[in-house]
């Protein structure tokens, strides 16, 4: 079991880190991926793209490397996947057709679709299985 | 209770060294920071002028409309045209230009007045429309950045269904 929490671990951390990189070095492209989802208001369009790389950032090493911070960060990068899943779903449905903005800030990138969906939905059932798996071994204590 | 506390007391920390460390990040950019706030309204009229692709306002759509001597192309999806669009426009979704655009292209000359809008100032698909055109050999664009949106907001006449 040890070996699949570890697996599901590095598999979130190593998206949410990768994802987080090219967004912290080229903000401006990132600021207009958010801006072509339209669904932030023009405000907060720059506060969103620099804050939001650095959570992502965060939030993946917590969960690789501070073993008291695991739940916290957990939590919030299935709050993050839950968030662009919905942002993402929301855009196929409007017909907007832009790229995901999630690995690339490339706005020329391929465009998103469905498997951007899948993707997310397979993510986010591997931080449900870290949840259940920590609670399961707390009730055990 | 103390997991719950402990959860938040998590939560904070990462978002609070999240966002210290972009505020830093944002001050020591070594390529310049960008701005906290920007106005994102004017984004597509800024980036046409950068084209040297001209605008056209409000006013100005309104003669286009009536005279009748510009193609009208909405670069929203179609079931967005279909619900209203600028009286005499021609359903051209960005997304679709590349199967579409056969369709209209028998109609025009390089040298047709085009005028090209979507649904507003958040929308870029009119603009990306008009780079393609370009691309195609028009060589007489207009945006019009307020879109559907500007046009319906100021009561002007607004066409439902398919064109004739």
């Amino acid at each position: 079991m040890n070996w699949i929490v570890w697996l599901c671990r590095l598999a979130l951390a190593a998206v949410f880190i990768g994802a987080s990189i090219p967004k912290i070095i080229q903000p401006h492209d990132f600021a207009l991926a958010v801006f072509r989802y339209q669904m932030a208001p023009y405000e907060l369009v720059n506060l969103v793209a620099l804050i939001l790389p650095w959570i992502e950032l965060t939030a993946g090493i917590a969960l690789l490397l501070i073993p008291k911070l695991r739940a916290a960060a957990n939590l919030l990068i299935a709050g993050m996947l839950a968030f662009f899943t919905v942002a993402i779903s929301i855009n196929l449905y409007r017909g907007i057709d832009i790229a995901c903005g999630c690995f690339t800030v490339n706005a020329e990138a391929g465009h998103m679709g469905w498997l951007n969906l899948a993707r997310n939905i397979a993510l986010l059932a591997a931080c449900a299985f870290l949840w259940w798996n920590s609670s399961r071994k707390e009730s055990k204590v | 209770m103390r997991d719950i506390r402990s959860l938040a007391g998590g939560l904070a920390l990462i978002v609070g060294v999240a966002v210290a460390a972009a505020v830093l990040a944002n001050l020591l950019r070594p390529s310049g920071r960008i701005a906290w706030v920007e106005d994102w309204s004017h984004y597509i009229e800024a980036r046409a002028l950068e084209a040297g692709l001209p605008l056209a306002d409000l006013p100005a759509v309104e003669t286009i409309v009536s005279n009748g001597q510009h193609v009208v192309f909405d670069a929203r999806p179609e079931a967005d045209y279909l619900q209203g669009h600028l009286p005499g426009a021609l359903s051209l979704p960005y997304t679709e230009v590349e199967d579409r655009f056969e369709d209209v292209q028998w109609r025009l000359t390089p040298e047709q007045p085009v005028l090209a809008y979507c649904s507003g100032t958040e929308c870029d698909e009119s603009f990306l429309l008009s780079q393609f055109l370009r691309k195609q050999g028009f060589t007489n664009l207009l945006l019009f950045a307020g879109g559907f949106d500007a046009w319906q907001k100021a009561g002007k006449p607004v066409e439902k269904g398919a064109a004739p």
